[in-house]
């Protein structure tokens, strides 16, 4: 989260999109992704590669935030290994037979679709993420008609990601400064302990933080300053899902 | 005590208790003038904290009143009270929660349905007043703890409060945003209310200071009378301020 922040206020074209236009690209391209078949998904392969260029020229990725992609990369990966062992069609070949288990065509086929839908839904949530200011994001929600309950969660939950890592650190270094080599049981218990006062300080410190908001007159309605116009960039920007989408349903 | 200037809170036999068991105030009394600093001292939980949040509205006394310009708080004066009482947290981290320092000095002057345009000036003139004008785009989770505090100001300076309630503005703070906070607190003539348990700030800032202990004002007078008072000190569980501890 510390990266996508420091990412987000990078000074780079992609970066001076307007939120909305940013928030409605991503939006389509998630949408066209989702409603291509599996079989044909590979035929947008170019769309992966237009995300992974905008993350590593336009923004200049950082290693960490790469890290990010590749460990998610690698669990969804683990997710759908299965898939190609399982025929979806009558009359499959099996490609290739090991050990008792066999490769099938269709298998393999919507294994290697749904693991590159996957990684564009993911590459496309990560550059909005990355090049999108957080306060520019809930501005561009606030247009889109959010509702206000929606905007106040999603405003405390931004928060409370930073809290819970502040906190989660700082207890696991007290913990770790008072313990040594210990039994599994041990360990277990402490989790256990752990956790139980983790939630209880999340708690106190989220009633503060919504107590700062009460006292400066906070009553439910999330207001937001600076809103920014749409310029010529933004609808250029737009343009490129929308091509997309067509093709998609064409 | 300072008679100049009109009451501008007044307290009337507060009692309030987070638990039955264990009040933490039982009938308390206190008045506080127009543009009077007052120290709030005591030792740790001695309810200072609290007493700021009733101040607010935050919290509601179980019995008793509490005045702010002549209203008592109720559910109709809360937001005008709010306005009226600035108040900043103890820890910055529980008063900064927008994503960057504009949108969180910006966020009680939105909340209240200033302009834009008066937003952007207030949100200017409180971040001026604090001394960090160049710090609008700024992340608040980038901030440095002693920026945190002073944004945090900024937050309730942005309502243009006529009361100030700091809690424990300087704790944690190293020598030089310490100094800039008390500079603050000296120069800006509002009417302040400071719980500290840093004794030599609230002498060297606040004319008047009262002990709060065991829910009651056990005392209350010229900061210069009860800061060199060890013996009221000590029955309080507290110590003369540095400058007049002798070195053992």
């Amino acid at each position: 989260m510390q990266l996508a922040l420091q990412t987000a206020n990078q000074d780079c074209w992609l970066c001076r999109i307007n939120g909305l236009s940013k928030i409605a690209t991503s939006g389509l391209f998630l949408l066209a992704v989702l409603f291509i078949k599996t079989q044909s998904i590979l035929q947008v392969i170019w769309l992966l590669a237009w995300h992974v260029g905008l993350l590593v020229f336009a923004l200049k990725l950082q290693p960490a935030l790469k890290g990010y992609f590749l460990r998610s990369a690698f669990m969804f990966f683990i997710l759908v290994l299965p898939l190609p062992f399982r025929s979806l069609v009558e009359n499959d070949w099996a490609l290739v037979q090991f050990a008792g288990l066999s490769v099938f065509y269709s298998g393999l086929l919507r294994f290697m679709g749904t693991f590159l839908k996957a990684m564009i839904l993911l590459i496309v949530s990560l550059t909005l993420i990355a090049a999108t200011p957080f306060s520019e994001i809930l501005r561009a929600f606030k247009k889109l008609k959010m509702p206000d309950w929606a905007l106040s969660i999603l405003m405390y939950v931004f928060r409370l990601i930073f809290l819970m890592e502040e906190e989660g650190l700082r207890m696991k270094r007290a913990m770790q400064a008072r313990s040594g080599k210990i039994s599994l049981k041990r360990k277990l218990q402490i989790l256990i302990q752990f956790s139980v006062v983790y939630l209880a300080r999340l708690m106190g410190r989220s009633e503060r933080t919504y107590w700062a908001m009460v006292s400066r007159g906070f009553r439910g309605k999330i207001v937001l300053a600076q809103e920014s116009s749409f310029r010529q960039s933004d609808w250029l920007f737009l343009l490129a899902p929308i091509v997309f989408g067509i093709g998609v349903f064409l | 005590m300072s008679s100049a200037g009109e009451i501008v809170l007044r307290l009337q036999e507060i009692h309030f208790a987070y638990q039955k068991a264990s009040p933490v105030f039982t009938g308390l009394n206190l008045q506080v003038r127009r543009g009077e600093r007052l120290g709030i001292i005591g030792p740790n939980g001695a309810g200072k904290s609290t007493l700021l949040l009733l101040l607010n509205g935050l919290l509601k006394p179980e019995e008793g009143r509490v005045e702010v310009l002549g209203e008592t708080i109720s559910p109709e004066s809360e937001m005008k009270v709010r306005q009226t009482v600035g108040l900043v947290f103890q820890n910055p981290e529980d008063q900064l929660f927008c994503p960057t320092v504009f949108d969180d000095v910006a966020f009680g002057p939105l909340n209240f349905g200033l302009s834009k345009e008066q937003v952007t000036a207030r949100v200017r003139q409180a971040l001026n007043e604090v001394g960090l004008s160049h710090f609008e785009e700024r992340s608040t989770f980038n901030l440095s703890f002693g920026e945190k505090k002073l944004v945090a100001l900024a937050t309730a300076l942005s309502m243009q409060p006529e009361i100030v309630a700091l809690d424990e503005p300087t704790s944690n703070l190293d020598a030089i945003h310490r100094r800039k906070i008390m500079r603050w607190v000296s120069q800006n003539g509002r009417t302040c209310l400071i719980t500290s348990h840093d004794l030599d700030m609230i002498y060297d800032t606040c004319q008047r200071t009262i002990i709060l202990n065991r829910g009651q004002i056990v005392a209350d007078g010229p900061s210069e009378q009860i800061l060199k008072n060890e013996e009221l000190l000590k029955a309080n569980d507290l110590e003369l301020p540095l400058r007049f501890q002798p070195i053992k």
